[in-house]
């Protein structure tokens, strides 16, 4: 029960009290009132009867009618005239005396009539006893309109009272709600400061002792964010042309192929420059450091119009753009514009056209590739294109099979796929490495012709998009999940939003129709996965996403996490529940920035999980580093082991 | 009984102790003074010796030993148009008027064994003063012609004899109580512990031994 409800109930209780309390007195005393002044009637009437009864002389007949005469002008019960032996000489008794009130109202408040008694003379000599009792009946009519008026009156103030302790009541707590969402938010790894303090003492420190806490937090959380991009720069930056190097290249490209399943395949184009010597000859060191910054923002002005490229320094001489969604015509296009414009910075610097070149090799690459098989393939060009006697570039263009289809067959498949609902879901599991408990499950869907042939994610993504029914492709692949979730179960399941569906504009409607028909009922605890790359370059549309999650109580997950962001307040911002990066990252990066960003996750509750794992090998390296989490195909080994 | 004997022993009403007790003799001494006191060392020593006489002599003794008090008004005495002051007040006062003469002379009698019964407040109107009375009378038996105690008359004489007076009501508060009390054999009817207004605030005087 809360504060303020322990409060209002007591106080409401003592007020309830102390109103019926006053109720009950005020009402004892109408009676106790009532009641003397039925007495008080009688009385006088004992004693004016009396002195007239006097006058009779101990004429009996006059002493009845005196008596009649008063007995029928009043209220009363019956008056009796005794002798001074207490013999009865005469009495007149009350014939019905029934008072106009509820009966369980004259049962429940017994009016007791007091008689009242005067002695009678004759002359000197005392000669009877008069008693005189009154008639309670008005007296009930006077007691029960006053106990109405006093229910009234209770009524009225008790709710005026309530209503004014209940305004009261939530004026005085008021902060203490605020006090209670921050307390809330902290335990949610949502660290909010409170600035306005509370004008109670108690609650005025409370909110500054959480207040001090969120900012030693936030600070830890910045100390590591600075760490964190600290390291990335001297780990993953090129020093003179500030491209990324070798090593972000390789963790990056399994993203970036990956990418290329829903964007349709991209190029590489892999660059040897030739007479690199030459030019640290001509013009010396620090120019010609100065000159390869140049060249290296050329590569990156004529790559950034393919939103996800990257441009690389692999080492002194050799540089790699990779262009998802990129056609060989427009890679061949880029491979000739670099050459030219690098004719006009020899110009710029003053260097001879043969001082030095500079060879492209062009590569296709396809869904499904590997990185070995790329690097292999895009090395080929190069060689192809430093061979070549009449140019410098060579396009190595790989077949694709499934590119071979047309797009009226895709149309064919995903529309058969859609209307018979045939989506096939698999499950991963993500395995904790100490107990080889399953602690997720990733689900993953493909479509199904009807022949039975089976097309994966990247497969069809492209198309789908094309097409414009990913959006319907995740409904119904969300829906089967839903459909084919255990009730009774409550395991935890992650499916991966890609950056396309999350982008296209009829995913929010999407999800937020899905989740609002059947989100609430969900028992089992669901995450939405999101690329690294995404949640920081779309922190407002993820966040969005982010609160409409949060709102049906599922949460995100942040996958393929490299590091990238120079900021990391995104993970602040959107708090994930975990957060999924490729084994080679998380054995690639240094001790140093691992713990700078564990001081970060751990500040708010993140999770840490390693995905591609294969081999035991890499499984001891993670629990070094401390990561305990893992999935993967070796995951995958260790549940069908339990 | 217990309400009747209640103010009889707060005031020494038992034949064994004096009329007056010590300490209130003491208390008086201390409110009205050494002569007060003297005067109720008297009253103990006038009832004392009247304690085994007839009745008659105990009327007369009683009767002419409260008659040597003066008369005052209420209003000069008590700043009040109408007090019943207590036997106690009476006699330290050393004044009183007609009523207050009534009930000292009422409790003093009934401390020598006079029955209430016998005894009553009668409201008289005095025709030699033009003025509302009230007198002591005593009935040796109910139908009797009652014997006048009076302050302006020294003598006690029978109600007959006394054209002066015209008799209006008679009240004994004790009495009236009794027979109240007794009034209605078997009915369960209420009965108020109150019978007379200005005797009810006496009572309650006595009780508290206002002096």
């Amino acid at each position: 029960m809360t504060l303020f409800k322990q409060i209002a109930l007591l106080i409401s209780t003592v007020l309830l009290l102390i109103l019926l309390s006053i109720m009950l007195l005020n009402f004892q005393n109408a009676n106790r009132a009532v009641q003397e002044q039925l007495y008080e009637d009688a009385k006088n009437t004992a004693s004016s009867l009396s002195l007239t009864l006097g006058t009779a002389q101990g004429d009996e007949g006059m002493m009845e009618t005196m008596i009649n005469a008063n007995f029928d002008s009043g209220h009363y019960i019956r008056i009796t005239l005794l002798d001074l032996n207490g013999t009865l000489r005469y009495e007149r008794v009350i014939e019905q005396s029934r008072p106009d009130v509820p009966e369980w109202f004259a049962t429940w408040v017994p009016i007791s009539v007091p008689v009242a008694s005067a002695q009678v003379s004759s002359l000197w000599n005392p000669i009877a006893l008069l008693h005189v009792q009154s008639d309670p009946a008005h007296a009930y009519i006077q007691l029960f309109d006053t106990a109405r008026d006093l229910l009234f009156t209770f009524a009225v103030i008790a709710t005026i009272s309530l209503v004014i302790l209940n305004a009261l009541l939530h004026a005085v707590l008021k902060p203490l709600s605020r006090v209670r969402n921050q307390a809330e938010s902290i335990l949610q790894n949502r660290f909010v400061l409170q600035e306005h303090l509370p004008f109670t003492t108690e609650f005025r420190d409370v909110v500054r002792g959480m207040n001090a806490m969120v900012l030693k937090v936030k600070e830890i959380f910045e100390k590591g964010n600075e760490a964190m991009a600290r390291n990335r720069e001297l780990l993953y930056s090129d020093p003179v042309t500030r491209l990324f190097n070798r090593r972000y290249l390789m963790l990056k490209l399994p993203e970036l192929l990956d990418m290329a399943n829903e964007r349709g395949n991209g190029m590489m184009l892999l660059m040897a420059f030739e007479g690199a010597q030459n030019v640290n000859q001509r013009l010396g060191r620090q120019r010609a450091d100065d000159f390869f910054r140049r060249l290296g923002i050329l590569l990156e002005t004529q790559s950034n119009r393919f939103e996800e490229h990257l441009a690389a320094r692999i080492n002194g001489t050799e540089f790699a753009i990779m262009l998802p969604g990129c056609t060989p015509q427009e890679g061949i296009e880029i491979a000739k514009r670099l050459g030219d414009l690098l004719i006009l910075l020899k110009e710029e610097y003053k260097l001879d056209p043969d001082d030095c070149t500079i060879n492209i090799g062009l590569y296709r690459y396809l869904c499904g590739q590997d990185t070995a098989t790329l690097m292999t393939k895009a090395d080929y060009a190069l060689t192809h294109a430093k061979a070549r006697e009449d140019g410098n570039t060579y396009l190595f263009d790989t077949k694709d099979d499934q590119s071979a289809m047309g797009k009226e067959q895709w149309r064919s498949i995903i529309e058969y796929a859609l209307e018979q609902r045939r989506l096939h879901l698999d499950f991963w599991p993500v395995v904790s490495i100490k107990n080889s408990a399953v602690i997720q499950r990733v689900v993953t869907f493909s479509l199904q012709d009807s022949d039975e042939s089976s097309y994966p994610y990247g497969s069809f993504a492209a198309e789908a998009t094309a097409l414009g029914r990913l959006g319907d492709i995740y409904l119904i692949a969300l829906e089967t999940l839903l459909d084919r979730l255990d009730p009774a179960m409550s395991d935890e399941y992650s499916i991966r939003l890609s950056s396309e569906f999350l982008r296209s504009p009829f995913a929010y409607g999407t999800m937020e129709r899905l989740l609002g028909n059947r989100g609430s009922a969900l028992k089992h605890r669901l995450a939405f996965e999101i690329s690294d790359t995404m949640a920081h370059k779309y922190l407002d549309l993820v966040s969005r996403f982010d609160a409409l999650f949060d709102h049906f109580g599922f949460r995100v997950g942040i996958n393929q996490f490299l590091g990238q962001s120079g900021d990391y307040g995104y993970l602040q911002t959107i708090r994930p529940q975990f957060l999924k990066a490729e084994v080679a990252y998380w054995l690639d990066i240094t001790r140093e920035s691992l713990q700078a960003l564990r001081l970060m996750t751990d500040t708010m509750g993140i999770t840490l999980i390693a995905t591609g794992v294969q081999t035991p090998q890499q499984i001891e390296e993670l629990q070094a580093r401390g990561i305990e989490i893992i999935q993967g195909p070796l995951a995958q080994t260790l549940t069908d082991m339990n | 009984m217990k309400r009747l004997l209640l103010p009889a022993l707060l005031l020494g009403f038992l034949i064994a102790s004096p009329y007056v007790t010590d300490v209130i003799i003491q208390a008086i001494e201390k409110k009205y003074g050494a002569i007060a006191k003297e005067r109720f060392f008297t009253l103990n020593t006038a009832l004392e010796s009247l304690k085994d006489k007839s009745d008659l002599e105990k009327l007369q003794g009683v009767n002419d030993f409260y008659n040597q008090v003066l008369y005052t008004s209420d209003l000069q005495n008590f700043g009040m148009h109408d007090y019943w002051a207590t036997p106690l007040e009476f006699l330290g006062r050393y004044r009183g008027d007609c009523e207050d003469y009534v009930i000292a002379k009422y409790f003093a009698l009934r401390h020598l064994g006079i029955e209430s019964s016998e005894l009553y407040f009668s409201y008289v109107k005095s025709l030699k003063y033009r003025e509302a009375h009230m007198v002591l009378t005593y009935f040796p038996t109910p139908q009797a012609v009652p014997l006048v105690l009076d302050n302006y008359e020294p003598r006690i004489l029978s109600a007959d004899q006394r054209k002066d007076l015209v008799p209006v009501y008679n009240f004994n508060g004790d009495a009236l109580y009794l027979a109240s009390r007794k009034g209605e054999q078997g009915k369960a009817i209420e009965r108020s512990d109150k019978t007379h207004k200005k005797w009810d605030i006496l009572i309650d005087n006595i009780k508290r031994n206002l002096l």
